[in-house]
């Protein structure tokens, strides 16, 4: 007995020794600090929470009834990027903008808001909710992929709409604490294997070295990008672009013909608007945006990856968090207002609110 | 408590340690400890459930006591009716009314006589239909006068209770469990790492395999419109590996952990996807569910004797009552009236008793005929898996038409096949690895027991790093929900 007690702890040891490391490990909150096991001081995230406490004059589609005549200034749909509460963009255009905004929350981890626009497009929905403009926000890395998996004839109803984009049916989904296990292993892993491979060879999180130490309030000359923002270029091609032009094209004339007039907001990949700080030259270039932007459109394309990338010349910090992949308060403002000016600056340059 | 749990991971060696430390050879105490951290375990996911199982077990106590004192014939009988209507109805309530409700309404509408019944929030406490079936082997085997029932409450509750197989299986026999509750149990050292390699061999099948394959199934399965006939069969075949990893990955955990505490459990699957017929298969997978109903219903109903009519009739009972048992849906009900189709044919032609050993028990590959048997009874399974997984008969129905349509010799999926290449080499590891062990208790009893120590401990630490490294999406055992 003393014999099996003792050889099993022995056994052990290593994981011991592993929980322990882990320990060291601060989770700032952020999507990459998490993935790459990469601590960020609490402090981080400190700077931010001025803006957490911004009243949120956003409505979310989920609490109206669809079924009764509404009106708002702009419908906002999109992916994560578009699900932050009140540091999103759609809140910092409502407060500072004193617009109307209803976002589309239900289904968002659907992960399709093209499709879904088109759905929405091709049903009812519009008949009695009355927008001015919509927003379509979507990532970079997924823009190409969404858009030529979209099907431009599906619809929804208003009836059908909730229940669609309930969550489907598993035959599971119970987090027990297993994990944990996977995050101890990770940690020292790939703190390890980040001096050998940008990806620490399987982390979801590239970690690079950066030439200028001021793009994140955290001085470091170390960056966080998601592995999908380089994995994803092979589909992002100019023929992709050429897609995804033609697919909103004809999403506009849907929306043109209810009176609703589309805004194209890509998200603009970390990697992409970082790139030219990046001291790994093996890592792929992404013209993607560039291509799209270039194409002939009939819809509002907001040029974020060029807007971004001049802020971050000018010397704006945190554009992106430097612990995520999603634009901090900060982008999130800045998109905010170029969207505004974007609107009215419009052909027809109105909102039938003001 | 899940067994891929934090909680359990702590539970575990505190109980344990309790056991063979500090009540080392009392027996009663070692019991107590048992019953109450079964209690423990089973309460973890709501302690409203215990009120069930204590209750179902002072009933089954009480019936065997009186069983054991009485010898008049009518009174022998009231108690097993009393055992059996109560397990059974807290089993009907909580498993199949709003099945009954429903279908009883449907039924009057469709006649034009439409009915106001209410079905009820109920939620299906876990592990009845394992625990339920249990007790009633003792009361049953007690009324046949198979076993002298006990009057050691204590040792009776940790049998019903014991959780190693308290939620999911093994169902065992009080004939096998219950004396080992009466008996010394000494600490065995060979025993005890034999049960820890079975749990790791058990956490590999359900937290790589079986829950790897899920994310894929459920993609598959949830969004079947969206997919050709050649996805489509990948999605059952991920199923199908879902399910064994999980219930069979669930059994060998229950039976190490119970060999950590000197007890002996059941085998519950022996390898079933190898088999050369559906005969065969029904002999090696759940084991203790099919045997619970060979003994305790086919063979009541006259089993295999009589005519060719009572055959098929008890054959259909049997495999529909078996599938009901595992839900309250047309699904379950369907799969196992197909598993009786497939098995009709053998029972008629007596060629349901003819593969007895296991596959290529004297040579390393079975031969072609072996495989091709093997093919269509894997084959057969994985359609009638189908039902099994579908929401319901349409659903069922539909993903079906769609395999046996054109687009099944279409590509599949290439986002499926992306996503899924690690989860397809790691099952084909895993079947390799089965392959190797077929004729052993589990797939690894004996793997690198002849290597030296060394590489020993680095074949468990791959193991271990493997189920933390591949772990998939946390998914709760299927079984769970019967």
């Amino acid at each position: 007995m003393h014999q099996f007690i003792t050889k099993i702890f022995l056994f052990f040891v290593p994981f011991i020794l592993l929980t322990v490391n882990y320990m060291t490990y601060k989770d700032s909150g952020g999507d990459l600090s998490r993935l790459g096991k990469v601590s960020f001081d609490d402090e981080y995230r400190a700077q931010f929470e001025e803006e957490y406490s911004l009243p949120d004059k956003t409505t979310a589609l989920s609490s109206i009834d669809l079924s009764q005549a509404q009106r708002f200034d702009i419908l906002t749909i999109g992916d994560s990027f578009s699900q932050y509460g009140t540091t999103g963009y759609q809140n910092y255009l409502a407060n500072r903008f004193d617009l109307s905004i209803v976002n589309v929350d239900n289904g968002y981890k659907r992960e399709n808001p093209i499709q879904m626009l088109f759905q929405i497009a091709n049903g009812d929905i519009l008949d009695h909710l009355k927008v001015d403009y919509i927003v379509l926000q979507s990532v970079e890395r997924d823009f190409g992929l969404r858009a030529e998996q979209s099907d431009p004839q599906k619809a929804i109803h208003s009836k059908d709409f909730n229940r669609t984009f309930e969550a489907p049916k598993s035959t599971g989904g119970q987090s027990a604490g297993f994990g944990l296990f996977h995050n101890i292993i990770n940690y020292t892993l790939f703190n390890v294997l980040y001096n050998f491979d940008s990806r620490a060879f399987f982390s979801n999180a590239y970690k690079v070295n950066t030439a200028d130490s001021t793009l994140f309030s955290t001085q470091e000359n170390e960056m966080l990008f998601y592995y999908k923002d380089v994995k994803h270029i092979v589909y992002n091609t100019e023929a992709a672009a050429k897609t995804a032009n033609k697919m909103l094209n004809l999403l506009h004339k849907k929306l043109n013909a209810k009176g609703v007039e589309l805004i194209v907001l890509p998200s603009p990949d970390k990697y992409n608007v970082y790139a030219e700080y990046i001291e790994d030259d093996n890592l792929p270039e992404n013209d993607f945006l560039k291509t799209l932007e270039q194409l002939d459109k009939d819809y509002i394309y907001v040029n974020t990856e060029h807007m971004l990338t001049k802020n971050i010349e000018r010397g704006v910090q945190d554009v992106y968090y430097a612990d995520d992949s999603h634009w901090s308060p900060v982008g999130q403002k800045l998109v905010a207002k170029h969207l505004y000016r974007e609107i009215t600056n419009t052909k027809d340059g109105y909102l039938s609110n003001n | 408590m899940l067994f891929n749990s934090l909680d359990f991971t702590i539970f575990l060696p505190i109980v344990f340690l309790i056991y063979w430390v500090l009540l080392k050879k009392k027996v009663r105490a070692q019991n107590v400890l048992l019953m109450l951290a079964s209690y423990v375990f089973y309460g973890w996911w709501e302690w409203k459930f215990l009120s069930l199982i204590i209750f179902s077990t002072i009933v089954d106590y009480f019936v065997g006591v009186g069983l054991g004192k009485s010898e008049n014939e009518r009174h022998r009988k009231l108690l097993l009716w009393t055992s059996i209507c109560i397990n059974l109805g807290f089993l009907g309530v909580f498993k199949y009314y709003n099945f009954f409700i429903e279908n009883f309404t449907n039924a009057f509408s469709f006649f034009g006589q439409p009915i106001n019944a209410n079905s009820l929030n109920i939620i299906l406490p876990v592990g009845i239909s394992f625990y339920t079936f249990q007790t009633l082997s003792y009361s049953i085997d007690c009324y046949k006068r198979k076993l002298k029932p006990t009057t050691d409450f204590v040792a009776f509750s940790a049998y019903v209770s014991f959780f190693p197989q308290l939620v999911a299986g093994p169902i065992e026999r009080a004939t096998n469990l219950l004396p080992q509750f009466s008996k010394e149990r000494n600490f065995s050292y060979a025993q005890s790492v034999d049960g820890l390699r079975q749990i790791l061999w058990g956490l590999f099948m359900k937290v790589v395999i079986a829950d790897n394959c899920a994310e894929l199934a459920n993609k598959i399965f949830n969004n079947s419109d969206s997919y050709s006939g050649s996805t489509l069969v990948l999605g059952a075949l991920f199923f199908t590996f879902q399910i064994y990893g999980d219930f069979a990955g669930y059994s060998n955990i229950a039976i190490g952990t119970a060999r950590l505490f000197g007890f002996d459990l059941m085998k519950n699957f022996a390898f079933p996807y190898f088999s050369r017929d559906i005969a065969e298969f029904w002999r090696r997978w759940h084991i203790s569910l099919s045997t619970w109903f060979r003994d305790y219903l086919y063979i009541p109903l006259g089993g295999s004797k009589g005519g060719m009519g009572m055959k098929i009739r008890n054959t259909f009972i049997i495999f529909i009552v078996s599938g009901f048992w595992h839900g309250a849906n047309w699904t379950f009900i369907i799969w196992g009236a197909l598993n009786a189709v497939y098995f009709l044919p053998l029972l008629l032609t007596n060629n349901n008793r003819n593969h007895l050993e296991i596959v290529a028990s004297s040579s390393k590959l079975p031969s072609l005929k072996e495989g091709m048997q093997m093919l269509l009874t894997f084959g057969l399974t994985v359609i009638a898996w189908v039902f099994f997984r579908a929401e319901n008969l349409s659903h069922a129905m539909h993903y079906l038409s769609e395999i046996f349509s054109a687009s099944l010799f279409t590509m599949p999926s290439t986002s499926i096949l992306r996503n899924g290449t690690l989860t397809i080499l790691l099952v084909l590891l895993f079947l390799l690895l089965e392959w190797n062990g077929r004729k052993d208790a589990y797939a690894i009893e004996k793997l690198g027991l002849s290597w030296n120590k060394g590489f020993r401990l680095s074949l468990y630490y791959a193991f271990i790093l493997a189920i933390f490294w591949f772990g998939g999406k946390e998914q709760q055992f299927i079984y769970f929900q019967f």
